[in-house]
């Protein structure tokens, strides 16, 4: 598939006055596609370990490359700080592996505190609502949402009672044949406790502990990441989620 | 004008309940100028016919694209012959390449539907019209070019009474005419070395070959499933795959399906492409 220009891309608005973009499905050909989407913390906190942060998340999408199911993969990578206007940054929208130019991920600077709620809800109803479009359009899909944090939510206009909402209208609509989300904590054993609490009540599937922002840390988890993706991608057809995830990283 | 083509197959459930293989295969191949679609089904008191079907399949597909003008006897001919090479190669006999096959062809200007044996050719008009044309033959008996090698036909003229029975029929359905259906019911002899039918390439947007699959879904009248496997919702990539899976899908939430294999191919015409 050639890299997307920007017409090849189309926007569309979300609830909460949230937008995304995505590959116009008409260009896409195969039958079916699992849908990844990475929200990044990019708020002050992470600074001391921005570069590396980015280099894991930059790692995680070039390991998807080699996977078999590679061309069946549509990756959407945003960042979300309050610094950003809405609080959310979006690299790019869903789009093909072959589309994506990791030095986009370069340009992210972080600062300004936490819109974790509001990247939760806008990362899970992004992949709904591009879900129903290729539903509409008779492309079968599953979908993997991580949502890696450092710290708790600070400033969000969403609650996690509506991201819990989001999640269980996609299981419900049966617009995906899965999805599972992943709220990541790394350097935030003060707060697990806090994201812990926020999983359970926002609905999303698991919440892992990545333990101390080192370089090696980052790497587990960038190899975790893509590994799920991975995992999620041949599931698809069988009607289940994935194999297991591991609960640590 | 661009086209692009794509090709769909699936085992039926008697096959799937039965531990044995799918016995329609289908193939397809498009560029700028050329266009082709086959599907072939398998003969089922036949021997390894799925086998045999893939090779019917893969040498008309080479033949079309090595005689792109479209002779269908010499496109027949060369299909034939490397049909023969292959059964001799993989040492098959002669029972494992009782195979059907049919498919639609476009070179340049000129559209053709050929089905040697039975199964479904249709097309979606301009307007959006489908017109069907369905060849069937009596008790389930079409011939094979397969045939043509093993005895020169006389088993398979036997078995249906003699060149002069009716045992060759063609249904051409059109919802938007009068008559909608027309049925003309042809000789052995008539039916005997295949039908072709011309299509002017102007008036369409989607031409398909289907087996004879369709006519056995579950519950569903075959015009029926015609229509739904031509409903498509995009024509980029692998647009038969994803129409044929959804109506798979559709199907089994109502507890239907198709009973035997079902395949399909099918070529997008795109006269507004540059």
């Amino acid at each position: 598939m050639p890299r997307l220009d920007g017409t090849d891309v189309e926007t569309h608005t979300l609830g909460g006055n949230f937008s995304f973009t995505g590959a116009r499905i008409t260009d896409l050909g195969a039958t079916e596609y699992t849908l990844v989407d990475i929200e990044v913390d990019m708020s002050g906190s992470v600074i001391p370990f921005r570069a590396d942060l980015i280099e894991a998340v930059k790692a995680a999408v070039e390991a998807c490359r080699k996977s078999p199911r590679s061309e069946n993969l549509l990756v959407r990578v945003a960042a979300f700080s309050t610094a950003y206007h809405k609080g959310l940054n979006e690299v790019h929208g869903f789009i093909p592996l072959s589309s994506i130019d990791p030095a986009a991920y370069d340009t992210l600077r972080a600062g300004g505190g936490t819109p974790l709620f509001d990247a939760c809800y806008s990362g899970v109803g992004a992949s709904n609502a591009y879900a129903k479009m290729l539903y509409d359009q008779e492309f079968n899909a599953n979908a993997i949402s991580f949502f890696i944090t450092d710290g708790e939510d600070t400033d969000s206009t969403i609650r996690p009672a509506q991201i819990r909402a989001e999640i269980e209208l996609a299981q419900r609509e049966e617009l995906l044949e899965s999805h599972v989300s992943i709220l990541i904590g790394i350097n935030a054993r003060s707060c697990s406790g806090a994201l812990r609490d926020f999983q359970r009540e926002a609905g999303i599937t698991q919440y892992i502990d990545a333990g101390d922002a080192t370089k090696g840390k980052l790497a587990k988890l960038a190899q975790f990441v893509s590994q799920s993706i991975s995992s999620t991608s041949q599931a698809l057809g069988t009607g289940g989620p994935s194999q297991a995830i591991a609960a640590t990283i | 004008m661009r086209f692009t083509a794509d090709h769909a197959f699936h085992i039926g459930s008697q096959h799937l309940r039965g531990g044995l293989p799918c016995q329609d295969y289908a193939l397809s191949q498009a560029n700028g100028i050329f266009g082709a679609a086959v599907v072939s089904d398998g003969c089922s008191s036949g021997g390894r016919t799925d086998v045999g079907a893939r090779i019917v399949a893969h040498s008309t597909l080479t033949s079309l694209i090595e005689a792109p003008e479209l002779n269908e006897r010499i496109v027949d001919h060369y299909s034939h012959r490397r049909d023969e090479r292959a059964r001799a190669a993989l040492c098959l006999r002669p029972d494992d390449l009782l195979a059907t096959c049919a498919y639609v062809a476009i070179w340049g200007n000129r559209a053709t539907s050929r089905i040697v044996g039975d199964g479904v050719a249709a097309g979606i008009d301009r307007d959006g019209q489908l017109v069907m044309n369905r060849i069937e033959w009596a008790n389930n008996m079409p011939v094979y070019r397969a045939y043509w090698r093993t005895d020169e036909y006389r088993g398979f003229v036997t078995a249906h009474g003699g060149m002069e029975t009716r045992a060759f029929s063609q249904h051409i359905f059109a919802p938007d005419e009068d008559p909608r259906e027309l049925i003309a019911r042809h000789t052995v002899e008539d039916g005997l070395v295949g039908t072709s039918i011309d299509h002017d390439l102007r008036m369409f947007r989607f031409l398909a070959v289907f087996s004879d699959g369709v006519t056995q879904v579950d519950g569903m009248d075959w015009r029926d499933v015609v229509a739904e496997l031509m409903s498509f919702k995009s024509t980029e990539g692998t647009f038969v795959k994803r129409r044929m899976l959804r109506f798979l899908k559709d199907c089994q939430q109502h507890g239907r399906g198709p009973i035997d294999d079902i395949a399909m191919a099918c070529i997008h015409i795109d006269h507004e492409a540059v």
